[in-house]
């Protein structure tokens, strides 16, 4: 049992009233005396060369104060009119070309929205439409059309350090990893199964779109208000786009109404800054739904996948995976190298080859989404587990169980597997669906199928988290962290852990909110890190203050330090509680005076062994893993296709849950978006334009599509260096659940959908094709 | 996502609004719940300098039973006739499928003309409607006219309306002595989503045997369907055979066109899949 | 066109000179800055913009203001009057519905309106009305619990 005080317990969020009671401070809710709002015009055509832009009336009309284009930009002395996190290919807006359908091209600031978009009307553009590509296997071949006419890494991040500026191609980035030899293992194969999988784009859809708003203050200081699950990026990339000094810039996060991914980088920043700098007046810009279709996206993914099976155990395995990362590369290249090395699964392979490519094609950009590529190759590799197992007639459950790694074991890339409790969540999984269970025999046109699927996500691996706590002479504690509240919860998670290790109640500690000139540089608030990366910053930070403490402490009470113990916001002698004082006589005892502050900071800053960029080998790629496990138990209506979950589990191994409602809210809330995803989300485009780029036809799960039993199981594997053994969580629920389903379908039905997403009518095409549709209804 | 400016006129009398949309042509439009005209202009897909507001134009929202009749005003909001218990007595199939309409915001806004009025080819009402033999009452510049609403609907988007005209009020006779029926809604997406198809049954027996049966299916082609040619199943025992005859002439007279629905093959199979269950649904209810 | 309109919000009559053009949301929140009101989709699906209207629940990026003159307009900013949390809004904090709390608003006014209407309304009824609010952090399991916790709290009050 936990002697833990605050960590561990499920205590309710801080930030709850503010939102039940609309109060809770949004960008959106931000004005500026004299603010403008901007409108942008978009390219109606997926590729074409802009030939003339007329824009005069547009600026005639009353209460317009700028009408930018992209020429404009590139003839200003001193800023770069390309941006890009992983490659500086995205023009703040269109220069001579068009890449997509919804690239920007034209930027309206005027005093009233309305005006802003009457003035769009008023400009006119001629357009001269180039070849196109949108199918990202064309796109990857010789010969296609040419999306970037050359390739511009923006050499931001180490691990994609080798990929070389101005080859000609639209493969942006190539992972590759050798391990074994495949090639040998095949020719000695029993067996061999190849499949092809596809998932396709789709929207991330967090109910609050971007929305960004900059002004100069009288310090010709760039204020940056936005709604970004980086404000460390996006200063670093406004300083840069600009030329001035970061001391400069100040990027603010309030709260955030969802991100999962879409609010990653630099998005809307470069546009607005460069109207507030050219205006010389507040600015805001918010994005409309229909904008967020075509701003970023999740990535359409195909994967080849080939697995050879020698005497009842895998033998080798090939993918083939394939990222369409649309016109801009976004974060695209990195999503391709860390899912790309997990793609043959967390399984015991001796001989794998993975060949994943970032391509580029005449689509919306499609960048980071929760579970960062992780989804869609899991999709295909769970999927493909199965109908392995199915054909060698071997229950599915125990076929993983035999293949999946245990602690300590190799992954593909050689790095051992520490923390994993992938075999757990298999069981987990297996128990609560009662998967051993004799199946009633089908009849009729309504049959039930179970279904479980399991993978493993790795967290992105180097990254840095800094926090700075600030203790005051009562005992309470400001902690300044750049970690973004958008839901999940992070800033109870950082209060528990910082209670828990100064020993002071949850109620002490208030977390203030990232703004760039007060709180430490972090890499990102996404990929299930800040748990694991920000917890343990705030918790050495916390600590320092605690050692200070315990010195003076110490020196007072003339004991030493090793027997003092932080409890109940009291610092006292182990056994002996009852010697010790207060944190407000601890000061007293150090400084002589109240009024004072201790402050303690702290890096969190995981390191990698960079892989091999020929094999993708590596002693560490990273610093944790967290496997995940879906069941499924489906009801499929034979004569219309329809799939009804009778029963869904989403099971995790979260390390230690130091909010286990939390926990369990992110276990359920990512698979009901995977659920949602896997049965009916699907970008639907036809030559470019998008055909259901709204949400009167583009469909989300609502209260009406959940599963009928619907449950999280928390798994606890405590990982030897997280805060109090956590890990993350953020993700793990949305990894399997796709492949689950899949799997019950076809344990209901004997169809095998490999095409995301899972509709009735896929499902009845395969029932048809099969020739078995059940009879005529009575 | 803002409007363009543009004059919303408030006429008191159906007469008045008439001479307002004649006057201003092309310019104007009549605007009742607002639930889509809003949507098209806020992005800017269209255009109108005037809008003619039907909402205070009195005596346009009644819901009520006379002369044999059940009327309801256009302006009525959806959610009204949804709840409404005269039409949850006399015609409990469109009370169901008014309420599947979009969500209950849109339907406490959005009136029962403006959805008809609209004739987008997924909506819920127009298949009701034509089982039961509604009728439209027209109103122009020079008086009313009524219109069955099997001639309502000309193609996507258009209608017996023309300029000047406003759809005033719905007109149903009571249904057949004996009869039931059902609207069934199959949405092949998300549970809220739009309808892949919608199909509507009307039912009566004499003992076992089909006494009266009308279909009508929406969501497939750029109209509202009234199955034809039903006469056949009279007196005929409501047997899997008469199911199989009644299917193959539905089948014979659609002609879906493929939307993110369903594909042309799967609305077609899905036909065959609802009017089955449409019509031995309305059996249960018979027989219970 | 211009035109001075009063709306009733929130009990409180309000003179405003507005748009014919305006749509209720951009009122609410621009010129009365009643931020829980948001817009999610501009098309009436998602719910974060849900208001009461007479009670009855509505997307205010859907109404035109100038024609909702007369009616009684409803915000959450209007539910918790003196700090005193509505028995739904306590409801969803104690049942931690919500997460990133952007939809939070527009649920507890469906709510509203829903038990206002059904006071006790069965789960499937509940699934049917709320249907047209949409939580992307997947909150959904948390706020049923909510509506059949509100429900108590309303009875026993």
């Amino acid at each position: 049992m936990s002697t833990h005080s605050v960590v561990g317990k499920s205590v309710y969020r801080r930030d709850a009233t503010q939102k039940v009671t609309g109060q809770i401070l949004h960008v959106g809710n931000i004005e500026m005396p004299g603010m403008l709002h901007v409108a942008v015009l978009r390219s109606p055509y997926p590729h074409a060369r802009i030939t003339r832009i007329e824009k005069s009336r547009a600026e005639a009309l009353e209460g317009v104060a700028a009408v930018l284009t992209g020429a404009d930009i590139a003839a200003m002395p001193g800023v770069d009119p390309y941006f890009g996190p992983a490659f500086c290919d995205q023009p703040i807006l269109a220069i001579d070309r068009v890449l997509h359908v919804g690239d920007l091209v034209v930027a309206v600031a005027a005093e009233e929205l309305r005006q802003a978009e009457d003035a769009l009307q008023l400009v006119d553009v001629d357009y001269e439409p180039l070849p196109t590509v949108f199918d990202v296997r064309e796109a990857a071949q010789p010969g296609a059309p040419l999306v970037h006419e050359e390739l511009r890494p923006a050499g931001a991040f180490a691990d994609l350090a080798h990929v070389k500026a101005g080859q000609k191609s639209n493969v942006c980035y190539h992972f590759k990893l050798r391990k074994g030899n495949v090639q040998n293992a095949f020719e000695e194969a029993d067996r061999i199964f190849e499949d092809t999988f596809s998932s396709p784009p789709a929207q991330h859809m967090p109910m609050e779109p971007h929305v960004t708003l900059v002004y100069m203050d009288e310090n010709e200081k760039i204020n940056v208000w936005t709604a970004t699950q980086t404000p460390s990026f996006v200063r670093t990339q406004l300083a840069s786009t600009f030329g001035i000094s970061m001391n400069r810039i100040r990027v603010r996060v309030p709260y955030l109404g969802g991100g999962y991914g879409s609010k990653l980088y630099a998005k809307l920043e470069p546009l607005v800054t460069l109207l507030a700098l050219t205006t010389r007046r507040p600015v805001r810009y918010s994005l409309t739904r229909e904008e967020e279709f075509q701003t970023i996206t999740k990535h359409g993914v195909v994967v080849k996948i080939k697995t050879a099976v020698k005497d009842g155990l895998i033998s080798a395995r090939h993918c083939e995976v394939y990222f369409d990362t649309g016109a801009y590369a976004e974060i695209g290249p990195r999503i391709v190298h860390k899912s790309g090395y997990t793609s043959a699964g967390p399984y015991r392979i001796p001989n794998v080859w993975i060949d994943a490519y970032c391509v580029y094609t005449n689509k919306p950009p499609a960048g980071a989404f929760r579970g960062f590529g992780v989804p869609q190759v899991i999709w295909a590799y769970d999927s493909q587990m199965d109908t392995i197992a199915r054909a060698l007639g071997v229950d599915s459950v125990e076929f993983r169980m035999r293949h999946a790694l245990d602690e300590g074991e190799p992954f593909a890339t050689g790095t051992q597997v520490r923390s994993f409790g992938l075999k757990e969540s298999i069981r987990q999984a297996a128990q609560a669906i009662e998967w051993s269970k004799t199946r009633p025999p089908k009849s009729g046109t309504r049959l039930r199928g179970k279904g479980i699927a399991a993978g493993v996500k790795a967290v992105l691996t180097p990254s840095i988290s800094g926090a700075i706590i600030i203790m005051n002479a009562d005992g309470s504690v400001n902690v300044l962290s750049s970690t973004v509240e958008m839901g999940q919860g992070s800033e109870t998670m950082m209060a528990q852990i910082v209670a828990e290790e100064l020993g002071i109640s949850f109620d002490q500690v208030r977390i203030v909110q990232p703004d760039t000139d007060i709180t430490p540089y972090d890499t990102i608030t996404a990929g299930s890190r800040s748990t694991y990366h920000m917890g343990n910053a705030v918790r050495m930070a916390a600590g320092k203050i605690k050692t200070e403490l315990f010195s003076a402490v110490a020196a007072k009470l003339e004991v030493n330090t090793e027997d003092l113990i932080a409890r109940d916001g009291r610092i006292s002698v182990r056994g002996t509680e009852e010697k010790g004082m207060t944190i407000g006589q601890a000061f007293l005892a150090k400084f002589g005076s109240l009024g004072t502050t201790i402050t303690g900071e702290a890096i969190c800053q995981p390191t990698a062994a960079p892989m091999d960029p020929e094999t993708g080998q590596s002693e560490k790629c990273t610093e944790y893993w967290f496997p995940s496990a879906s069941a499924a138990e489906v009801e499929v209506d034979t004569e219309t296709g329809q799939v009804s979950i009778v029963k869904f589990l989403s099971v995790g191994d979260v390390g230690t849950a130091i909010n286990p409602k939390h926990c369990e809210q992110q276990l359920l809330g990512s698979a009901i978006t995977h659920l949602s995803l896997t049965f009916f989300e699907e970008m639907i485009f036809e030559e470019g334009q998008l055909l259901n780029g709204s949400l009167l036809d583009y469909q989300i799960a609502s209260m009406k599509d959940l599963p009928e039993t619907f449950e999280p199981i928390v798994v606890e594997e405590p990982h030897e260096s997280g805060p109090f053994g956590a890990k993350g969580v953020g993700e793990t629920g949305t990894l399997t659940v796709s492949a689950a389903i899949a799997n019950a379908v076809e344990d209901a039905i004997g169809v095998r959908i490999r095409d995301l997403p899972i509709t009735p009518e896929k499902i009845l095409r395969g029932l048809t094709e099969k020739g078995q549709v059940a009879p005529k209804g009575k | 996502m803002t409007i363009k400016a543009f004059e919303l006129l408030r006429p008191k009398s159906l007469v008045e609004a008439s001479e307002l949309l004649l006057q201003h042509g092309e310019e104007a439009r009549p605007i009742a719940g607002g639930t889509t005209l809003v949507i098209l202009m806020k992005q800017r897909a269209v255009h109108f300098p005037y809008l003619v507001d039907l909402q205070g134009i009195a005596g346009l929202d009644h819901i009520s039973e006379e002369n044999g009749y059940i009327r309801i005003g256009a302006m009525a909001t959806q959610r009204s006739v949804e709840c409404s218990s005269t039409i949850r007595r006399f015609l409990p199939v469109l009370a169901d499928a008014v309420g599947k309409i979009g969500n209950v915001r849109v339907r406490e806004t959005a009136s029962i003309g403006g959805n008809l009025a609209h004739a987008d080819y997924r909506l819920d009402p127009p298949p009701a409607l034509l089982i039961l033999g509604a009728d439209l009452v027209l109103s122009g510049p020079n008086g009313s006219r009524t219109v069955a609403i099997k001639d309502f609907y000309r193609g996507m988007y258009e209608t017996a309306l023309e300029a000047a005209d406003i759809l005033a009020e719905v007109k149903i006779p009571h249904m057949p002595e004996g009869s039931r029926a059902t609207y069934l809604k199959y949405s092949s997406l998300s549970a809220n989503d739009w309808p892949c198809l919608g199909v509507a049954a009307l039912l009566a027996l004499k003992g076992n045997r089909c006494k009266e049966l009308r279909l009508a299916l929406g969501g497939l082609s750029s109209t509202p369907l009234l199955v034809q040619g039903l006469a056949f199943t009279q007196d005929q025992p409501l047997d899997d055979d008469l199911l199989e005859k009644i299917v193959s002439v539905v089948d014979q007279q659609i002609s879906p066109t493929p939307d993110f629905r369903g594909s042309e093959w799967y609305k077609r199979k899905m036909a065959r899949v609802f009017v089955r269950r449409a019509i031995r649904e309305v059996e249960q209810h018979l027989s219970a | 066109m211009k035109r001075a309109v009063s709306l009733r919000v929130n009990g409180r009559e309000e003179q405003l000179q507005i748009e014919d053009a305006d749509t209720l949301l951009e009122v609410l929140r621009d010129r009365l800055r009643l931020w829980s009101v948001r817009e999610g989709c501009g098309v009436g699906a998602c719910g974060t913009c849900t208001v009461l209207l007479d009670g009855r629940p509505a997307s205010s990026c859907l109404l035109l203001a100038a024609r909702v003159e007369g009616r009684q307009i409803v915000t959450v900013e209007g539910l918790s009057q003196d700090s005193t949390l509505d028995p739904i809004q306590q409801a969803f904090v104690e049942q931690r519905a919500p997460q990133c709390g952007y939809c939070t608003p527009g649920f507890i006014l469906s709510v509203k309106a829903l038990l206002d209407e059904n006071p006790k309304p069965t789960d499937e009824e509940v699934r049917e009305y709320l249907a047209g609010n949409l939580c992307r952090c997947g909150g959904y399991p948390d706020i049923m619990r909510s509506v059949r916790a509100a429900h108590e709290l309303r009875n026993r009050d």
